[in-house]
């Protein structure tokens, strides 16, 4: 399936990992330190262009999709949900062209993403989840983090693992092929061969050395930082310790570099103020500093309205409209480095919400939801099956495209990776989507 | 899928890069993948009677005028060290050399360019005598000296040898040697044939020995040379390390209680290294792992992090938060003066994982029972422990046994109980065993207090599968009266991997990894045979040759809380529970919360640039804690010498000595420099010499020092 175009995990021989590399690395005596990390530093400013890149918007709490593209005609949205439903004439129309009909509208707080569905670059996915769904928080993000909803005995000589852990495992393996802002330490990361880099902002990643702002201060500080670094020089050991070192060295010198480009950064285009304005803004000031990141993993929480909700306007409408700002820029920022056609958005959350609001204006844990998909290379359109009455007359819309078939889609065709490694599990449902 | 053809191929250049690395370097890790283990030879050779790394009385002209003079020799002879003489602090620099005569001394003591004073004399008996050349104000002109090192030991050189067999009988590898101070590393070579060779060769330092080798035994007539001395000897035998589990016969140095405090009690403390001279490592170990059977004071003061005000009357301390209980915890583990009770509790969590972030408000307490089960039980009976742990409320909860039934049982207990905790992946079961095992562990079900609105778990015959079961070979008859998981608990435990499998996880946690089969028989065997007696076979482990051995030296790399907890508890310098708790959790190890049921990651997949970044900003929270350390009386020179010691070289080597941090030639001096040294803003270097007795430079210049130490590398390594 993947044949001679696309990354190659075969070149990485099995069982070999960048810890190994870095063992006998420490091993060659000579050969500290600067062994492959020569690569995860940036050769120069600007972004790698050609480089296929993929960042990963998650909204905690489950997102109500729903609401966030509303059907138009289905009598049963309107019965179910009386005070919170959007009415035809609130939503941003998603039909563009003579002759074009979709049966739903985006919701009005998201203008800029709007736009890029009149440039055909937005594909919503349509009732996306994963076979025998679960309600709870906690274990449906393990679901969607781990990309096996089974067990993983099941799958020979597979190691729990996240998937974004294995996919940086195969094909980014250096600590910034793959990264993770402000969304802790997300189970997508852990486990397989790579240590990528998870922070809670660029700014935070470096090493704290001073204690006040003083003149004088920074003057010890740095006085500090030098006898420290001047015994990690003069230290040769064997084991561990050796392996510490090699560590050590890459902390100074990454969280240098990530310092550099956030200070460097061009501000070119204005990220929103808000949580995700900031973290985007990290995610573009990483690609222009020219970090070779392939996978980024951010996103805000606050969507488990179960209360209040509101419709067109109010509490949702407030998260969409942060989620707007924040993507719209990014996009923005995208086409002024000229890696638009290179880059792949997706926004997703752990499950959709019910087809009724409940006693309190809001609406309870749900299955599935519609999946946003953009790029510049993305083929925009509704896809899935549509959204029907019959859906939205049980508890909640049940699951039609499995997600991992977009992010098989995505790896396969945009990441130009063998899909099958990073997600091994064989799904019971499968679409061939197009969507790139 | 297929491809669309158009698609230019992608950008692959990071891929490329390791490519490449791994390329150059194919060979060697699948050859390091199948060679055997390296031969590890420890040996100790006398280079000469007295080591001058210490404290000696110094005396000028029969005792006109005296001084306590420090010395520390390094790997080619050369001498440094202080005195203060008649009030003026004196540098001294010089050597110490083996002559025909004996070892001769030569010292030179400088204040400034006025004051002056040269020592040169020979060891005789206890003292090194001689004459003296003093210009200035103390000793001026020609006189005698003599320096007491009555209090110095022999000048013994450990040298540790790691090879492995290359070409023919070829022997290659690393060494290290200690010598009164820290371990210096280089190489060794030999061979094994008739004429069994070893040399050890490091900067300043050789050993060379020739004799005969039988497999793995030396018989050689040795030289070596350095740290001033030249010697030799006929007759060493040297043989490769026993790893057994007889108890050690190696003196307990500074450098084995160290190496027992960071594996045992969260690193080295001063009091503890005192307990441990004082009891003797036995007696130490002993009651090291008898667990308080009362309550302690440490558990007295940390109750309170599990109270809420908003707590029923009669279920205080029952509704605490997840965050509540790892802080709790934290609080355990911090100010705990049993340590050990702690960090052997941290290694069944981490073996029989549970994560709080599963239970409701109302079950959350199970947690604090949980952790409490292997807090108190631990170093109790395994079969106990493991029947405990099989029925505990949060375990039945994280692994779904109170949703396994009579009409649906739940396999993922099942699967665990074998697969994680006692026999290890496909050893010896089946699937279909598994389904049958999951049928045994059915019957339990959640119930609700009225008075106090908490969840308790309760066994319901109802949901019990009361039909028989055949797991392992064993067939365990229907009954509907009490649960099977005792049954299905002394099946396991009859099977031959069980024991195997928990005492090499033990061994592999605390000793070394990779042990071989002779000797994880004998681990089993202990465990085993000594009717699953886990106190026994702790006391026995922390005593025996393979947990000294050299191979078990910094095998392990610290996992964060051994890091963070570590470094508090050693410093002194405190941090808050609840700032532990976010530092942790940064760090990706916050007790209570396990990533998986697997437990967390080990070795050196702690090992990241993120990771390293995050421990040395731990380190500094730590430090610069300073306003909430003076309101709470800490302070950093409780763990220095005495003001009138406190040099800058007693400080450095009484922070090396508690981080157990190992340093290099030229390290030292740097460090003195930093503590002896103001720089300015404008990038101007003042002299400024440390006093002990300024409580500016201990706050700012000692806690620079330590954050200084935090970054090394080998405070990294347990």
């Amino acid at each position: 399936m993947c044949e001679n175009i696309c990354q190659s995990s075969t070149h990485l021989p099995k069982g070999v990992s960048r810890r190994d590399i870095l063992k006998v690395g420490a091993a060659a005596a000579g050969l500290v330190a600067l062994g492959p990390m020569g690569k995860w530093l940036p050769a120069a400013h600007g972004a790698p262009q050609a480089l296929k890149r993929l960042v990963v918007v998650n909204l905690f709490g489950g997102n109500d999709t729903t609401n966030m593209v509303p059907p138009t005609t289905l009598q049963t949205y309107f019965d179910r949900r009386p005070t919170i439903a959007l009415q035809p004439g609130e939503g941003l129309s998603l039909n563009v062209g003579s002759g074009s009909t979709t049966l739903r509208n985006l919701h009005p707080a998201m203008p800029l993403i709007h736009s890029a569905w009149t440039d055909g670059q937005l594909a919503i996915v349509q009732k996306v989840g994963y076979p025998r769904a679960n309600l709870s928080h906690f274990i449906s993000q393990d679901i969607w983090s781990l990309a096996v909803r089974d067990d993983f005995s099941k799958l020979k000589g597979v190691e729990r693992s996240g998937w974004i852990a294995r996919y940086a495992g195969r094909f980014a393996p250096t600590p910034m092929g793959a990264v993770s802002i402000g969304a802790g330490r997300p189970l997508d990361f852990e486990g397989g061969d790579s240590n990528p880099l998870m922070v809670s902002s660029l700014g935070s990643f470096r090493i704290r050395t001073n204690g006040s702002s003083s003149a004088n201060n920074t003057a010890e500080a740095l006085h500090r930082t030098e006898r420290a670094k001047s015994l990690l020089a003069r230290f040769h050991g064997a084991g561990n310790s050796a392996e510490a070192k090699i560590a050590l060295d890459q902390a100074y010198q990454l969280a240098d570099q990530v310092q550099t480009a956030v200070a460097n950064y061009s501000n070119a285009v204005t990220f929103p103020n808000t949580t995700l304005g900031r973290r985007l803004k990290d995610v573009s000031t990483l690609i222009e500093a020219g970090f070779e990141t392939q996978v980024f993993f951010t996103g805000i929480g606050g969507f488990d309205n179960h209360g209040n909700e509101g419709g067109a306007t109010g509490t949702h409408a407030n998260l969409l409209a942060q989620v707007d700002g924040a993507i719209g820029a990014l996009v923005e920022d995208a086409k002024r480095q000229n890696i638009w056609d290179d880059t792949v958005i997706v926004v997703i959350t752990e499950f959709g919400r019910r087809s009724f609001e409940n006693g309190s204006v809001g609406t309870d844990h749900g299955e599935a939801f519609d999946m946003l998909v953009l790029g510049g290379g993305v083929n925009g359109g509704l896809y899935g099956a549509d959204l029907s009455d019959a859906d939205l007359a049980r508890n909640q819309p049940q699951y039609d495209v499995d997600f991992r078939s977009v992010y098989k889609e995505i790896v396969d065709r945009h990441m130009r990776a063998d899909d099958k490694l990073v997600f091994p599990e064989p799904l019971e449902r499968t679409h061939n989507l197009g969507i790139l | 899928m297929t491809h669309l053809p158009t698609r230019v191929r992608p950008d692959s250049r990071p891929v490329r890069a390791i490519i490449l690395t791994s390329a150059l370097f194919l060979a060697p890790v699948a050859l390091a993948q199948e060679a055997e283990p390296p031969e590890i030879y420890r040996f100790q050779v006398e280079l000469a009677p007295v080591c001058l790394d210490g404290a000696f009385p110094l005396a000028l002209n029969g005792g006109t005028t005296t001084g306590n003079a420090t010395l520390v020799t390094d790997t080619k002879g050369k001498l440094t060290g202080q005195v203060t003489l008649d009030g003026l602090p004196y540098a001294l620099t010089g050597s110490v050399k083996a002559t025909k005569k004996g070892l001769s001394l030569s010292l030179t003591g400088r204040n400034d360019k006025k004051n002056r004073v040269t020592l040169k004399g020979v060891l005789e008996g206890s003292k090194f005598t001689g004459s003296s050349t003093g210009k200035g104000a103390v000793a001026a002109g020609k006189g005698t000296f003599e320096l007491d090192v009555s209090t110095a030991g022999p000048q013994i050189a450990t040298v540790v040898a790691q090879v492995t067999q290359g070409r023919g009988s070829s022997l290659k590898g690393t060494a290290s040697v200690q010598v009164c101070g820290p371990a210096v590393e280089g190489k060794a070579s030999g061979s094994r044939n008739r004429k069994g060779h070893l040399s050890v060769k490091i900067s300043g330092f050789k050993f060379t020995g020739n004799g005969s080798a039988d497999g793995r035994r030396f018989d050689l007539k040795w030289s070596a040379s350095g740290f001033g001395a030249k010697t030799k000897g006929e007759s060493l035998r040297i043989t490769e390390e026993s790893v057994s589990l007889a108890p050690s016969t190696l003196a307990v140095d500074s450098d084995a209680a160290a190496h027992l405090l960071k594996r045992t009690h969260f690193g080295v403390s001063a009091g503890k290294r005192a307990e441990l001279a004082a009891k003797g490592l036995s007696q130490f170990v002993d009651d090291m792992v008898a667990i308080p059977t009362t309550e302690t004071q440490v558990e007295i003061d940390a109750f309170p992090e599990l109270v809420n005000v908003s707590d029923p009357a009669n279920a205080i301390g029952k509704y605490p938060s997840s965050a509540d209980i790892a802080r709790w915890w934290l609080h355990l583990m911090t100010y705990s003066d049993t340590p050990f009770q702690e960090v052997q509790a941290l290694f069944w969590h981490d073996h029989f994982a549970v994560n709080s972030e599963v239970l409701g408000s109302t079950e959350l307490y199970w947690m604090v029972d949980y952790v409490n089960l292997y807090r108190r039980n631990g170093t109790g009976n395994y079969r106990d422990l493991l029947l405990a742990m099989s029925r505990d409320p949060a375990m039945l909860d994280y692994l779904d046994g109170l949703r396994s039934t009579r009409t649906a049982p739940n396999e993922n207990f099942a699967r665990e109980f074998w697969e994680l905790f006692t026999l290890g992946a496909d050893n010896g079961y089946t699937q279909e065993e598994i389904v049958e095992s999951s049928r045994a562990f059915t019957g339990y079900r959640t119930r609700t207090d009225d008075a106090t609105g908490l969840t308790y778990v309760s066994f319901d015959t109802g949901r019990h599968d009361a039909t028989a079961k055949t797991i392992l070979g064993v067939t365990i008859p229907g009954q509907n009266v009490t649960d099977d998981y005792e049954a299905v608990v002394d099946i396991t435990l009859d099977n031959r991997p069980a024991a195997e499998f928990i005492t090499k996880k033990i061994f592999e946690t605390f000793c070394y990894t990779n042990p071989d089969e002779t000797l994880v028989a004998e681990l089993a065997a202990l465990l085993r045979d000594n009717d699953w007696d886990l106190a026994h076979f702790w006391r026995t482990l922390f005593k025996s040759e393979a947990f000294f051995s050299a191979r078990s030296r910094g095998a392990f790399v610290k996992n964060p809380v051994e890091y963070g907890i570590g470094f508090t508890r050693t410093t002194g310098l405190l941090l808050r529970v609840d700032e532990m708790d976010d530092l942790l959790t940064n760090l990706g190890q916050l007790p209570t919360r396990p990533p998986t049921v697997d437990g967390w990651p080990s070795g050196t997949e702690w090992l990241s640039a993120q990771a390293l970044v995050d421990r040395t900003n731990l380190a500094w929270e730590a430090i610069t804690d300073l306003s909430r350390h003076q309101t709470e009386g800490i302070a950093v020179q409780d763990i220095l010498p005495p003001e009138n010691e406190r040099t800058a070289g007693a400080v450095i080597d009484t922070c090396v000595d508690l981080l157990d941090v190992k340093l290099v030639e030229g390290d030292r001096e740097d460090l003195l420099d930093y503590l002896n040294t103001d720089r300015q803003s404008n990038g101007s270097v003042v002299e400024s010499p440390f006093d002990g007795t300024n409580q500016t430079h201990l706050d700012e210049r000692v806690r620079g020092l330590l954050h200084i130490l935090a970054q090394h590398p080998t405070y990294q390594v347990r």
